[in-house]
């Protein structure tokens, strides 16, 4: 008899358990049935802000028409090879040297003020956070042919 | 939420008061997630330039971890705030959290100096305080337990006491 009366007592609390995660377990999925959707129409909706930004060749800093974004300080700047560094300058139309100065910004926008948003840009710099904030920063301006190009990169010689 | 008339759990003052404390905790917690989610939201591209500063997955995925992210605090936080799905949102927002502080406590363990990302453009690009954050979250999180918590142990010794009796059934069925 104490017996039975244990196992109607597990069996209550056992159900009401289930049945409590199984009500948890329903609305889980419903919510994230539901960021699903959404998550899927912003991907396609963003999709081209959301795109990793391509990495450019060394040998397309020696092209004309490509604007020159230097992401990165003085001091990293020093870690381009003398030979590189002068090169890379004399055949920009425009160069900006970010990130020594701060906010770094509104000088990137005047400086790209005139060009349309079709302009070729390379940003340039360590492969640390400030190079790819600085394209990511001209992606959300509107640029479309952005590319990074890494000091690393650069040195390597690829 | 359904809050019966028959819980005579609510007939005593301190119980409403504890129990409506701790609802509005909920709630808080609630309104932090949806601003959390539409400060991210607003700016994706930044949003995403943080998340792939925090390595926290393979670049490939990052996109789709950036779009997942805010809808899913904003759904979390709007359930948790009108009180619609709410065990499911408060398992997700507790997940979410602990998730987040983990992710924090790795880039303070490796002595990252970049932004968490939390609030977006608002979480600010100085140095960082990894430790007010994840302090930030064990609140929220603690938020969101209190109030299942304290619901449960106050729970009338009689539950079926709440279930509509056989009479009142009958008397529906009536009419």
């Amino acid at each position: 008899m104490e017996g039975m009366r244990i196992r109607t007592w597990v069996g209550r609390h056992l159900r009401e358990h289930l049945r409590n995660f199984l009500t948890t377990l329903k609305e889980v999925v419903f919510i994230l049935t539901l960021t699903a959707i959404i998550a899927i129409v912003l991907y396609l909706w963003q999709r081209d802000l959301l795109a990793p930004v391509p990495h450019a060749k060394v040998t397309d800093i020696y092209r004309t028409n490509v604007i020159l974004v230097q992401a990165s300080n003085r001091s990293n700047a020093d870690a381009i090879p003398a030979d590189v560094a002068p090169t890379m300058q004399s055949k920009t139309g425009h160069l900006a040297i970010v990130g020594a100065i701060n906010p770094w910004q509104p000088m990137v926008n005047a400086l790209l003020q005139q060009e349309t948003k079709d302009s070729e840009i390379i940003v340039y710099g360590t492969s640390d956070a400030t190079t790819t904030e600085v394209a990511g920063f001209l992606k959300r301006l509107g640029f479309h042919r952005i590319s990074v190009l890494y000091n690393e990169d650069i040195i390597a010689g690829h | 939420m359904k809050i019966s008339s028959l819980d005579t759990r609510f007939h005593n003052p301190k119980f409403l008061a504890g129990w409506v404390v701790t609802r509005l905790a909920e709630v808080l917690a609630g309104g932090i997630l949806i601003f959390a989610g539409a400060m991210k939201g607003t700016d994706m591209a930044l949003w995403l330039h943080d998340l792939s500063n925090l390595h926290i997955a393979p670049p490939e995925y990052l996109p789709w971890l950036a779009v997942s992210l805010p809808p899913l605090e904003i759904i979390t936080g709007t359930c948790l705030m009108i009180g619609k799905q709410l065990s499911g949102a408060r398992t997700i927002a507790i997940c979410l959290l602990l998730a987040f502080t983990v992710v924090l406590g790795f880039a303070q363990a490796y002595g990252l100096n970049v932004s968490c990302g939390c609030f977006g453009k608002l979480s600010g690009h100085g140095t960082p305080n990894y430790i007010l954050d994840m302090m930030r979250n064990a609140i929220l999180i603690l938020a969101c337990i209190v109030h299942p918590a304290y619901s449960r142990a106050f729970a009338p010794l009689n539950p079926s006491a709440l279930s509509t009796s056989p009479t009142e059934k009958k008397r529906k069925r009536n009419k």
